[in-house]
């Protein structure tokens, strides 16, 4: 079984409701796809469907294939600085 | 906190002049740091911001933080570079980040500062929240 915990980082966590959650992937599954039902799940997270994603703290394109025990993070908009 | 050799998150007070310090000197002519600092701001009701408060992605805002710092050593004539970021709650006039340049000449340790901090707006998974005097706490838009 492969398993990945999504993180909802900074704005994100207000609206997901919760900072992390785990989800069961089908073999071969990419970013994009999770991030469909991620969203599915938590419509409020719809207008950060462009927002940029990280597998294991590295910024990566939808196309990414997961594994298991990666740690995936929906990365808002920044305001650092 | 995650730190690397050239890249700091703290909950701490930060200063460009410490950061500076921890740099090498052989063949440095020139040092450029740059300080960003909490800035006193009122809502359009009237109401004092107060503090911000950061929250970062760690260790993913060491990490991205230590890869620019590596991309303007690649990037620019300078011979060192390194950054801090502060996090937790901060009072208007505290600095937020500091980062500081060391460079043979002038030009490139302007050049690379003024890159680096532009980056970190982009890449470094950090965000904010203004504190407002009356309690309000709100996220503060990405700019």
């Amino acid at each position: 079984m492969t398993r990945v915990n999504v993180r909802f980082l900074g704005p994100a966590a207000d609206l997901a409701e919760k900072p992390q959650q785990v989800y069961e992937l089908a073999a071969g599954e990419t970013l994009g796809q999770l991030l469909g039902r991620v969203v599915e799940e938590h419509p409020r997270l719809g207008p950060l469907l462009g927002a940029r994603l990280a597998v294991n703290r590295r910024y990566v394109a939808l196309d990414h294939v997961l594994a298991d025990g990666d740690e995936v993070a929906l990365v808002p908009p920044v305001s650092g600085g | 906190m995650g730190n690397t050799e050239r890249a700091m998150l703290t909950r701490d007070a930060i200063s460009a002049a410490a950061l500076a310090g921890r740099l090498p000197r052989e063949d440095v002519g020139a040092v450029a740091t740059f300080e960003g600092v909490v800035r006193g701001e009122r809502r359009a009701d009237g109401v004092a911001l107060a503090a911000l408060e950061y929250q970062a992605y760690d260790p993913m805002a060491v990490e991205q933080m230590s890869l620019l710092c590596e991309k303007a050593r690649r990037d620019f004539a300078i011979i060192d570079a390194a950054v801090a970021h502060r996090v937790g709650e901060m009072k208007t006039g505290e600095v937020s980040v500091a980062i500081a340049v060391v460079a043979a000449h002038r030009d490139a340790a302007f050049e690379a500062c003024r890159w680096l901090i532009d980056a970190i707006k982009v890449d470094v998974p950090i965000w904010k929240k203004d504190v407002w005097a009356d309690g309000r706490r709100e996220w503060t838009p990405a700019s």
